[in-house]
């Protein structure tokens, strides 16, 4: 078992390699806590980061990657970008190919429905004048949702769609 | 056109003790045979990974975290991250006198790929962090190329060698080691196929390194107490020293592919 003070072999990791005690370091990702010590979860560079309190450190292990994009899953409280499948009176079927600006190797299902749309008023919202299939929109993951889909809302002001074509003329942005 | 050849071809008689009188072990019994590791074997798959254990050769390619596909006729209703895994021996693979006899379950797929299948499913369950990631399944497509024994030991390398590669957390690289018991009570480490079909009873081990745990133990044969225990330590200090080569290789590996980035 090798220990992080040896600077040659502290930068990359291996899954179940011992990086630390628990002490100072706070756990970033790639990073689980057993027994208050730290391990490491993923093949990869080890980082330190300071967090900007006294004495202590973030330890992060960026895994190596050989394709562009990544194989992170959306969580709650993700910013993701997706493609409009469907739109109902209900709720706006979405395809989620990104988590913040990176993109992701699988699709996954999302929905944005009625009350998640906006903050006010949306009773009122009429979907299909909202969204329409095709548009990329972003949005915001608030909950896991059912087995089929992840639940998600666009009622924050940086949200909602950011890329559409016209429906006079096809090949014209809005 | 050649007709397809539905029928496996395995030995048709069972093995006779002739064979092992002639049979010489030509490595110490406490020895594995020569390992051969590679990580990122199949390029299109999110990782994947190829051991050779002797003349036995393993190859995994791992997929996901993805959406699990919906299987017609049952809605699956987990929040639970899965493992799914599908195990193919290939067809020039070397088949026992006891698995030609196994009846096919269907969609060509043999009762002793559906068993190998489960158990490497239950070996990974308690390593990979399914809680990172709810509702997704982690498929693992396992093609076993030739089988000259320990093929399971040889999977579960492959497996978390893959793991590793795709950048899915798991608590722990895991090691694993077959070991087999002859007719005259020795203790052979990492068995062909001969010794392990001539063997008494057969011990695979497989445990994560760095947790002093064990994943599963996986036995078949009548053995003592004593006799059992001593194979498993045996199996256990020889599995560590296979995981620990096995981190040295991954370590390897990750230098050879920084050391460009950071010279240019």
């Amino acid at each position: 078992m090798q220990h992080s003070t040896n600077r040659a072999t502290a930068m990359f990791a291996v899954p179940g390699m011992e990086l630390s005690e628990q002490g100072n370091f706070s756990i970033g990702t790639g990073c689980y806590c057993l027994h208050q010590r730290v391990y490491a979860s993923l093949w990869g560079r080890v980082s330190f980061q300071e967090t900007g309190e006294a004495n202590s450190l973030r330890i992060d292990i960026q895994p190596r990657t050989r394709s562009q994009r990544s194989t992170c899953v959306p969580t709650v409280g993700d910013e993701v970008i997706g493609k409009v499948l469907k739109v109902t009176w209900r709720a706006v079927v979405v395809e989620i190919f990104a988590i913040q600006e990176k993109l992701l190797c699988y699709t996954f299902r999302g929905v944005v429905r009625l009350p998640d749309v906006a903050t006010t008023s949306s009773d009122k919202i009429d979907l299909h004048n909202c969204f329409r299939p095709g548009d990329i929109i972003r949005a915001q993951v608030v909950s896991l949702g059912d087995p089929q889909a992840y639940y998600l809302s666009t009622s924050r002001s940086c949200d909602g769609v950011i890329y559409a074509m016209s429906s006079a003329d096809p090949n014209q942005r809005i | 056109m050649e007709r397809r050849i539905s029928q496996r071809y395995g030995p048709f008689f069972e093995p006779i003790h002739s064979l092992e009188r002639e049979y010489q072990r030509t490595r110490p019994n406490n020895a594995p045979r020569s390992l051969v590791l590679n990580t990122g074997t199949v390029v299109d798959a999110a990782g994947s990974g190829y051991v050779e254990l002797g003349k036995t050769k393993v190859i995994v390619a791992v997929q996901g975290p993805r959406p699990p596909i919906r299987i017609r006729g049952g809605v699956e209703n987990t929040m639970n991250g899965r493992i799914t895994c599908e195990v193919v021996k290939s067809s020039f693979c070397y088949y026992s006198y006891e698995s030609t006899r196994m009846a096919n379950v269907g969609r060509g797929v043999s009762e002793e790929e559906r068993l190998l299948s489960t158990r490497l499913v239950r070996v990974f369950e308690p390593i990979v962090i399914l809680d990172k990631y709810p509702k997704c399944s982690i498929d693992l497509y396992v093609v076993i190329l030739e089988d000259d024994g320990s093929a399971f030991a040889a999977m579960t390398l492959a497996t978390s060698l893959a793991l590793a590669d795709a950048s899915i957390e798991i608590i722990s690289v895991v090691s694993s080691v077959t070991v087999a018991i002859s007719t005259k009570q020795e203790y052979l480490v990492d068995p062909d196929r001969t010794e392990s079909e001539c063997a008494v009873g057969l011990i695979t081990v497989s445990l994560p390194l760095h947790a002093a745990q064990l994943c599963e133990i996986q036995h078949t044969g009548k053995l003592s107490i004593q006799v059992w225990l001593s194979a498993v330590q045996l199996a256990v200090e020889v599995a560590q020293t296979i995981g620990n080569s096995m981190c040295q290789f991954l370590l390897q590996e990750m230098e050879k592919n920084e050391t460009p980035s950071l010279c240019s």
